[in-house]
């Protein structure tokens, strides 16, 4: 394995229009790494998210992939990129007019040569492992949030990414659901070498799965603290960073 | 005994009592796997064969792929009771193997099995449907009636600024496409009729056909499928994702009736504008027919304002706005109907702007013909 990471984020600024949400953002993940970036509501988690993934381009700076550019790269060479992803929206963005078989097996249709039973053969295997094994002409209306989540992550799964992003894997999730989800994404890692980033505020997940944690902070508009989350409790000296991993600080404290 | 399939990723080696598969080189989904099912397609019975071992010491690099032909290998033993021995398997393979093997919902059984229903059942199924369908718009015709009365006395919480901005949206905003259609049937019903009018040497009537046609029938009609296609499609879709994203609920769970915030708002609101708006299209319509006139049978403008008036009293234009105001009801009814009864996805939003369209023109077409009968008996 080369030592070039398997994303470099770079001098990443992230704007609307003229509005600057994140500036100066710089980090690495390596192979096989679980990043987690967290902070508190509206700090730009979910946009930083949106830029590592190609859905909004950056207003300066780089998202680089193995070394290759992201933004800048032709149309065919992020295609060939994304195949790579796989991407967990917050609420498992499933398409509402296909049955969990068809959504999973979208991207297998798309971008594999895989005969129909083998097809039907993945998407068994994927959905057996979040858990919906035998729920495959279910249409995702008929699925409680927590399901229609485990399918949107089955339909991530489905390509066997190099890479996994999650948006807030746990919201909505019950406890066991969300501890559940937290082993899969372990395994996985553990199994495929998989890098993970994952958008979080939950600190049970946070505390289980980073192997490395970024805070960004809405005042700054930057990363205010990195490392392991168990060190970064022990060890920081910013009340921001404390405050948020330990739960504490005023309702609604600023 | 050993047989070389897929050289570069399996190998089958026959023993007495058991099966060996070797499993070598690259499993990608992205390229061409072997599958277990065909592999054993074809060949001679494994009578004696009491146990599969799988080996994958020489195993590069793997995905999915494998695990649908170890799925595969694994189905096939417990079919012919032959004992799946993974234990030389990698542990993160194995794992996986035992995460694929979970058991099946129960509320996966619970459900009905797929498959084609039968005839009888299908028309079982849209008779019940229908009905249900009746009784749902019946209700609801109910619950609107009610709001209206709580509104008379006072008890509704419905906000006229709701009402006024349905207005608007059915008003000024369809005034272009209200006035083009309206403006260019004026001149199709002015040319027909000059047409055949001509013949007979009776083009002089030509204001009074456009007049009584647009004012009694058209005008009402034609305002009335653009406010349809438009503002009805508008009032479902928006409800519709309104209840998709449990803002219905929130307002239920607040004590406020959605009818009376939702609902009835909309109702008054068209029933007061879409006369208004056929009173424009009219007026847009006569002005059509005056332009063929003028071009093409010469008559002067003020032959025709005058012939129009003419022929045609309050009690014409009257009459069509009565409808007119029917119409508007319907619309606004139709588009809130599907848009509460929407499903909670987003095709369901699609289905219930398709539905509510479909629905009003029906029932405007149902209650025109409904108003010549009655307009007919009392020579109206």
């Amino acid at each position: 394995m080369s030592d070039t990471p398997h994303i470099e984020v770079k001098d990443l600024v992230c704007a609307y229009g003229d509005y600057r949400v994140l500036e100066d953002i710089s980090f690495e993940v390596k192979r096989g790494e679980i990043a987690v970036i967290m902070g508190r509501s509206g700090c730009g988690k979910s946009t930083l998210l949106k830029h590592m993934i190609g859905l909004r381009d950056p207003a300066e700076g780089q998202v680089l992939y193995h070394g290759q550019d992201f933004a800048s790269s032709s149309s065919k060479d992020r295609e060939v990129l994304m195949q790579k992803f796989g991407v967990l929206y917050q609420g498992g963005a499933l398409w509402s007019s296909m049955t969990l078989e068809e959504n999973v097996a979208f991207p297998l249709e798309e971008y594999t040569n895989l005969t129909r039973s083998q097809i039907h053969e993945v998407v068994e295997i994927k959905l057996s492992q979040v858990g919906l094994r035998g729920f495959q002409k279910f249409y995702p209306s008929e699925l409680s949030g927590g399901m229609r989540k485990r399918a949107g992550l089955a339909r991530a799964l489905a390509l066997d990414p190099e890479i996994l992003f999650f948006d807030e894997p746990s919201s909505g999730l019950d406890p066991v659901s969300s501890k559940r989800l937290d082993d899969l994404i372990l395994s996985l890692r553990d199994m495929f070498n998989t890098t993970v980033v994952v958008v979080t505020h939950e600190l049970d997940s946070i505390f289980a799965i980073a192997d490395m944690a970024l805070m960004l902070h809405a005042d700054t508009k930057t990363i205010i603290a990195r490392g392991d989350p168990n060190q970064l409790i022990q060890q920081s000296t910013d009340m921001r960073v404390t405050e948020f991993l330990s739960r504490k600080g005023g309702r609604f404290a600023g | 005994m050993s047989q070389n399939l897929y050289s570069s990723q399996v190998q089958l080696e026959d023993h007495s009592d058991s099966l060996i598969v070797w499993l070598t080189g690259v499993w990608m989904l992205n390229k061409k796997s072997p599958s277990f099912n065909k592999l054993i397609e074809g060949r001679e019975s494994f009578g004696g064969v009491r146990s599969l071992v799988l080996q994958a010491n020489e195993l590069e690099d793997w995905d999915s792929s494998l695990l649908v032909f170890l799925n595969q290998a694994k189905a096939w033993c417990d079919a012919s009771s032959v004992a799946f021995n993974d234990e030389l398997l990698p542990d993160g393979l194995r794992r996986l193997l035992q995460q694929t093997e979970s058991a099946v919902d129960s509320r996966v059984e619970r459900r009905e099995p797929e498959g084609h229903p039968g005839l009888a059942k299908e028309v079982g199924k849209f008779t019940l449907g229908f009905f249900e369908d009746y009784g749902l718009c019946a209700s609801f015709l109910g619950e609107i009636i009610l709001s209206f009365f709580r509104l008379l006395v006072s008890k509704s919480r419905m906000r006229w600024g709701d009402c006024l901005r349905a207005m608007q949206d059915a008003g000024p905003m369809a005034w272009p496409i209200v006035g083009l259609i309206c403006f260019l049937i004026g001149i199709t019903l002015a040319f027909q009729a000059a047409d055949l009018l001509e013949d007979f040497g009776s083009e002089y009537y030509t204001p009074a056909f456009v007049a009584l046609a647009m004012v009694r029938e058209m005008g009402p009609i034609m305002t009335a499928i653009v406010l349809a296609g438009r503002t009805g499609a508008s009032f479902a879709s928006t409800i519709g994702s309104m209840k998709v994203a449990e803002e219905i609920d929130a307002l239920r769970t607040l004590g406020v009736s959605p009818i009376d915030y939702l609902v009835l708002p909309r109702v008054i609101g068209l029933s007061i504008m879409t006369p208004l708006m056929v009173i424009y299209a009219n007026a847009l319509g006569i002005i059509g027919g005056m332009l063929v006139a003028l071009i093409k049978l010469k008559m002067p403008m003020q032959t025709y304002v005058q012939e129009t008036f003419l022929n045609i009293d309050a009690l014409d234009i009257v009459s069509g706005l009565v409808k007119a105001s029917m119409f508007g009801m319907i619309i606004a009814y139709a588009g809130c109907l599907r848009g509460m009864n929407c499903d909670t996805s987003s095709t369901g939003v699609g289905r219930a702007t398709t539905s509510a369209v479909v629905t009003s023109l029906l029932m405007i077409i149902v209650a025109n013909s409904l108003f010549a009968v009655i307009y007919s008996i009392y020579n109206i």
